[in-house]
């Protein structure tokens, strides 16, 4: 809460102002962290069974493939709607094939392959 | 009682069954326990049988004989042939509930009185007459009787201890009522109904990932560039033991009127020490749950925690987009399914709390076999919101002053 006060504070002008907001701030931000903190701490609404942590799986087999779409720029150190440390949140578009195959979806146009680091097309079996 | 089981091929225990055809499910079909009704020790024939936490084993109540279950994952060969696993293989247990029916009636053995055992809550139940102990150790169609129990092993005192040092660490911002109610001695050991599932799949995950080329950074602020990718993961997965609930009210964890998520959070157990299924185990001490959910309800609980597990196991494999990867979507093809129903252990305290008209059932859990604890407690918002705003008013009384000092001054 407080690195965000600041960050907050830098991001919006220099000087006396950055500071002044800062400690305009300072009250209402700890109150907040508190109040969640007690939420967080009483509720546990986010304890959930983690099957990924504790349920034993064997990967027999993993395909990858790493296309180069295009460069982008970014005020953010993070890509927009990343998700993939929220491993029990389902993507936006889910199937289940019961006794069938996976679906291969048509590669996005204007896709050319490459690899990450700039290698051939990184499709590995095995 | 009558004893309904479905029309479905079988195959023997331990074996792989044969793949699933468009006419339904295989049938694993689970050892046969100790026969319904009275339930006498091998040694004097007494049906007074207790079983002992702390040593695993039951215990006849007149010759204090001692002797253990048989272990379910080796009878029937659980942890062998996942990767041979094609279309859906049901335990005995496991098959869909045909009579909702709560109320079994049982003629004693005893002396031949009729028995009514309530299977919501017990399969066992003592003759008012001549004192025997009834017991249903065998599937019946209401789904109450499981393939397997998991024994609890914390005992009662050793429970209490556990949500009272949680509720400790939580009692300065509590609800008054919940403190004023709270006696740790009501918590009650209850079986809960689960499957144990072992799958075959294959998942496929899809979307996009940043890796970071440069930082441009100014006075103000920073640039960040990245190349995207589009990024494609194929997992094939064997997945043993998945624990899925089949409970439907317990199920639902985003429910709001009651925490289940916290009955789900104190998961794992050891199943692979689940014993044929014995109400026995049961004894007075405990209750248990009725399964109301079929495989084909569970289902898609354990289809999302196999994508969760996929999500995890590519992890490693997309450690180098170190701005992040946007997955869009998730694909799962199940090649096959085990399922296995069974009783776990849970020492449970619930409270409900009653606010603004709604009514909203707190749980604390503490695991049967590990003695993991977890818990929701009703939180006192008058007093929280009171810490919150004098927090907030005390900094401000020193900063705000000196802001507009600095704004006064620096301008």
């Amino acid at each position: 809460m407080w690195t965000e006060a600041v960050i907050l504070a830098e991001s919006s002008s220099d000087g006396p102002g950055a500071f002044a907001l800062f400690l305009f701030l300072a009250g209402p931000i700890t109150a907040l962290g508190i109040w969640g903190w007690i939420k967080s701490h009483y509720r546990n609404a986010a304890a959930r069974y983690k099957p990924e942590v504790v349920v034993d799986y064997k990967v027999t087999d993993i395909q990858e493939s790493d296309t180069f779409l295009r460069e982008t720029k970014s005020g953010s150190s993070r890509m927009a709607g990343a998700n993939e440390k929220d491993v029990h949140v389902r993507a936006a578009y889910i199937r289940i094939f019961q006794h069938g195959e996976l679906e291969q979806p048509a590669q996005q146009p204007g896709a050319t392959d490459a690899a990450p680091d700039g290698a051939a097309p990184n499709t590995t079996e095995g | 009682m009558t004893n309904d089981t479905p029309a479905v091929p079988d195959a023997a225990p331990g074996s792989v069954p044969e793949p699933t055809t468009a006419s339904g499910p295989v049938i694993n079909a689970t050892p046969a326990g100790a026969a319904d009704g009275v339930n006498r020790c091998s040694r004097c024939g007494a049906t007074e049988v207790q079983w002992l936490p702390e040593k695993g084993t039951y215990r006849c109540e007149f010759c204090r004989f001692e002797w253990s279950g048989e272990r379910l994952d080796e009878a029937m060969g659980l942890s062998e042939g996942i990767d041979k696993l094609e279309g859906t293989v049901l335990s005995s247990a496991s098959v869909d509930i045909a009579d909702d029916s709560a109320l079994v009636t049982m003629k004693c053995q005893g002396c031949g009185a009729e028995v009514v055992i309530d299977t919501n809550h017990n399969l066992q139940a003592r003759c008012h007459w001549c004192k025997h102990v009834l017991s249903i150790n065998n599937v019946i169609p209401n789904g109450a009787v499981p393939d397997g129990i998991l024994p609890f092993l914390v005992t009662k005192e050793q429970a209490m201890h556990s949500i009272q040092s949680f509720y400790d660490q939580r009692k300065r911002f509590a609800s008054p009522a919940f403190a004023a109610s709270f006696k740790p001695e009501n918590i009650m050991g209850v079986y809960m109904p689960y499957m144990t599932v072992d799958g075959n799949v294959s998942v496929r995950l899809d979307g996009e990932g940043e890796i970071q080329t440069r930082i441009v950074r100014s006075d103000k602020s920073a640039t960040y560039y990245a190349d995207r990718f589009q990024v494609m993961r194929q997992v094939g997965l064997l997945i043993d033991d998945l624990i899925v609930e089949t409970s439907s009210d317990k199920a639902n964890i985003q429910s709001v009127t009651s925490t289940t998520n916290i009955i789900n959070a104190v998961l794992p157990f050891d199943v692979k020490n689940i014993v044929r299924f014995n109400a026995n185990y049961l004894g007075s001490e405990f209750t248990s749950e009725r399964r109301d959910m079929d495989v084909s309800h569970a289902d898609d609980y354990a289809y999302n925690h196999m994508m969760t597990i996929a999500r995890g196991a590519v992890l490693p494999s997309i450690a180098k987009y170190n701005r992040g990867v946007k997955w869009d979507a998730e694909q799962v093809a199940v090649k096959g399914t085990r399922w296995t129903a069974v009783l776990l252990p849970v020492w449970l305290y619930g409270y409900v709390e009653k606010k603004n008209g709604r009514e909203i059932t707190h749980y604390i859990a503490v695991n049967g076999r590990t003695g993991a604890t977890m818990g929701s407690v009703p939180i006192n918002t008058k007093k929280a919101a009171l810490v919150c705003w004098a927090t907030a008013i005390g900094i401000s009384i020193f900063t705000w002053p000196l802001a507009i000092a600095v704004l006064w001054f620096g301008s």
